[in-house]
């Protein structure tokens, strides 16, 4: 009976393939309505425009802004405005609205971007000014007309974020509360109509997998884990994105173990890293490499040469450390000590899995890895009081000051190292950036503070009638919006 | 009967003046801190340490833990909860939206456990050491053992991504509101099913056994006995003299159900991606979102405080010989 009365409602609401019947609607998942806060920019993108963004070559590309100049010692920018941008109300955007935003939000209230100065020097031309050299790329900018008059106070609760007026590629046609959001198109867009007409984000929670096989939505973000179950579903595509980050072991330096730098390159040799990522479903093209990467260096490929995996090399360096088995339990030992630690693991992004197999490719080398996964909070109150031997977790480029520079809580205290990040504070040149990153990394080549087990990489499955996506730099469905286009079902 | 519901609501004060507290003490003891949390996972650029003293000023917590805990039990007791550090906005806005969809799946899952559990628990009891009676004992028992979140996932699995009977998540379809309102009636049932079902069906199960141990006991009394002697029939028997007895018991424990129904709508609402009370509190432990954990617990403390006391005065009003201060309440 509860199936008679399940297939009779079911049929009553839909009939065929819910996603093919769609048109040139795209349904993405997202988790919840958080999307929609004024700093989720991935998805700001949808509605509002910043100044610039980076380009697959990873360059600054004009968005709102045509062109701009900067100082010598990049701490002020001078941005030109497009003249052919304008608010979903008519209203052109102007040099007022970059100003009003950025005053916005750097008062106190909101705390984004504090001791950002800026000028409007006409309507279509802004100076910003800041103590620190710095390129502005993820800000996008809210109209100051409609704005001026709230209270900043009350900044994240205004109606204007779920009714907002942008100038972007897709504008907010409604919002249901806890259930979407959909965008139509922005008829009035500078670089014209996207193909794409309407858009929904639907707030589905952790279940947007389930979504995406029952045919609710087209595009969703999902899980390594998840991979095998959609590429034998011949209905969706599988993206893969890679980021500079890593999912790095970080190696406690001041512990006894690890404090030669021949025992951390002779880990880095005994781990076979392309078997990990095949075991773990992650894309085998990816980033193998033990340099720290700017963005314009990862998608320009320019990476030096990782240390390979090689147990003989590593056997060899372990032994020059004073590491054999001698008693041939297995185990390396050194003064009657195994070669025994334990990584603590933070137990988000699935990384216990990542842990268990490193467990087993360390013990082929006679390494004995024990794992404790703790609460991703837990975790940073053991890392800050410095109680850990080794550390699995993300590696983003942002934090390679907190990882290596001063007062780490690694214990790494590489001189150049330390003097090479005081550099990068001091510069926003993407090519000296460039350069001291390659400088950092030819440290890491012979004193290793840590192994990067994967690249930073996601991925996302997408219904085969969606187009336009592709791996590696075109994989992310909501930065590319603009560009994407549903095939309907003649195939065009 | 006034006068001991206002008794026992004035007791209830310094009850959750203490669940309050200890919740408070906890929360805050707990290992981990939200500005952690908002860093690491909500980022993309390096933070200024500068940018995380004002969020952390901003947020009250660079002050002692006494001070947060009198501002934040003052400002509880004007009704105001704070604002959520993950959604950046009024927990009471934030609550407010989801109490109703946790409201609407315990309600209904309080109703099919009554229908079910009962009317199995009756059927059980009628045709004792029958093979009906066999399969609804060993049903029940099963589906008391399975757990809700395994079960929800389960039936996810075949209903909706395998069978697409029924939707994986959320509470209505995309074109609800283009739906005529029989068709709205239908979708809201549709996306209900499955959820309700989880959550009802392991109290039912309950229910069913304890309604087939109390109709036993009743109809083994002098007085059923008495009306059968009488000549009336079974039906009668059973309807009008044993049923109301063994109901006295079972109606009283749906006020304590509460708190168990409760408890299970956190995973279920995970499970099915319902946007109540449940899976906010969830993802707030998660986020160490400080006031929207105080505030669902603090919520949930005052529905169990209420739910026993409706079962207290509930078991008044059906027993007659109950009475409280001296006084029949009904």
């Amino acid at each position: 009976m509860l199936q008679m009365l399940a297939l009779g409602i079911a049929g009553c609401r839909h009939g065929g393939d819910p996603a093919s019947a769609r048109g040139s609607t795209l349904v993405m998942a997202v988790p919840d309505a958080s999307v929609l806060k004024p700093d989720e920019w991935d998805l700001d993108f949808l509605t509002f425009l910043p100044l610039a963004t980076r380009n697959e070559q990873g360059e600054l590309e004009g968005r709102l802004a045509q062109r701009w100049q900067h100082s010598a010692d990049f701490k002020e920018w001078t941005y030109h405005l497009r003249t052919d941008v304008h608010w979903d109300d008519g209203r052109p955007v102007t040099a007022r609205d970059v100003k009003f935003t950025l005053d916005l939000l750097g008062h106190p209230a909101i705390a984004a971007y504090p001791g950002i100065n800026a000028t409007v020097v006409d309507d279509v031309t802004v100076r910003i000014r800041a103590a620190k050299p710095h390129y502005i790329d993820d800000i996008v900018y809210y109209p100051e007309h409609l704005l001026r008059s709230l209270d900043p106070g009350k900044f994240w609760e205004w109606a204007f974020w779920t009714h907002p007026v942008g100038n972007g590629p897709f504008r907010v046609l409604r919002y249901l509360p806890d259930r979407l959001i959909e965008f139509e198109t922005n008829p009035g867009y500078y670089k014209g109509r996207p193909r794409i007409e309407r858009v929904i984000l639907k707030f589905v929670g952790e279940a947007s997998l389930t979504e995406l096989l029952s045919g609710n939505v087209d595009v969703a973000r999902g899980e390594p884990s998840q991979v095998p179950r959609i590429a034998s579903d011949r209905r969706f595509s599988i993206y893969n994105s890679v980021a500079p980050g890593a999912y790095p072991i970080y190696w406690k330096i001041e512990h006894p173990l690890f404090r030669d730098p021949r025992v951390r390159r002779a880990l880095v040799h005994s781990l076979d890293r392309r078997e990990l990522l095949r075991v773990l479903n992650l894309p085998e093209e990816a980033p193998i490499t033990d340099a720290v990467l700017t963005l314009r260096q990862l998608r320009r490929r320019e990476w030096p040469e990782p240390l390979l995996y090689d147990p003989a090399g590593a056997r060899t360096l372990y032994a020059a450390a004073g590491w054999v088995d001698r008693n041939r339990d297995g185990v390396l030992e050194k003064d009657g000590r195994p070669f025994r630690f334990t990584v603590s693991v933070g137990n988000g992004f699935g990384l216990e899995k990542v842990a268990v197999y490193v467990q087993a490719q360390l013990r082929r080398a006679g390494v004995q890895m024990d794992i404790r996964v703790f609460d991703e909070s837990v975790m940073w109150d053991k890392l800050r009081a410095g109680d850990f031997e080794a550390w699995l977790y993300v590696h983003q480029p942002t934090s390679l000051r907190r990882d290596f520079g001063r007062g780490n809580p690694l214990g790494y205290a590489n001189p150049a190292v330390f003097e090479l990040i005081d550099r990068l504070q001091q510069t926003a040149d993407p090519n000296e950036e460039d350069r001291i990153y390659r400088k950092i990394s030819d440290v890491f080549q012979t004193d290793p503070p840590m192994v990067r087990l994967l690249p930073g990489s996601r991925v996302w499955f997408a219904h085969r009638r969606i187009r336009g996506l592709s791996s590696p730099f075109r994989a992310s469905a909501d930065t590319h919006m603009e560009d994407l286009w549903v095939e309907d079902a003649t195939g065009r | 009967m006034g006068r001991y519901i206002l008794k026992r609501l004035l007791q209830a004060i310094p009850l959750l003046a203490g669940i309050a507290t200890i919740t408070f003490v906890m929360v805050h003891l707990a290992p981990g801190d939200p500005m952690d949390m908002y860093i690491e996972q909500r980022s993309q650029r390096e933070f200024d340490p500068e940018v995380i003293e004002l969020l952390r000023k901003k947020h009250g917590l660079d002050q002692p833990l006494p001070v947060q805990y009198v501002k934040w039990i003052g400002n509880v007791a004007r009704g105001d909860f704070g604002e959520s550090f993950r959604y950046r906005r009024p927990v009471a806005t934030l609550i407010a939206e989801r109490v109703p969809y946790t409201l609407q799946l315990t309600a209904l899952a309080l109703f099919f456990d009554a229908l079910i559990g009962m009317t199995l628990g009756i059927l059980s009891a009628v045709k004792q050491y029958s093979r009906t009676d066999r399969i609804i004992t060993v049903g029940s028992l099963v589906m008391y053992a399975i757990p809700g979140f395994w079960l929800g996932i389960m039936l996810v699995l075949v209903f909706s991504v395998n069978l697409g009977w029924f939707p994986t998540s959320q509470t209505r379809s995309l074109d609800y509101e283009l739906l005529s309102a029989p068709e709205k009636l239908l979708d809201r049932l549709w996306h209900l099913a499955l959820p309700v079902f989880v959550l009802g069906v392991a109290s039912a199960a309950g229910t069913a056994r304890f309604m087939r141990n109390k109709l036993l006991d009743v109809l083994s009394e002098e007085y059923v006995l008495a009306a059968r002697a009488r000549g009336l029939s079974e039906r009668a028997v059973i309807l009008h003299h044993a049923l109301r007895n063994a109901l006295i018991p079972i109606v009283t424990i749906y006020g304590l159900a509460l708190p168990f129904l409760l408890g299970g709508a956190v995973l279920i609402e995970k499970v099915f991606a319902w946007p109540g009370m449940g899976l906010l509190a969830v993802d707030a432990i998660g986020a160490r979102d400080y006031p929207v954990i105080l505030a669902t617990s603090m919520i949930a403390a005052v529905l169990v405080v209420l739910g026993n006391l409706v079962a207290d005065v509930t078991y008044a009003l059906v027993d007659p010989r109950v009475s409280y201060g001296g006084k029949r309440l009904a």
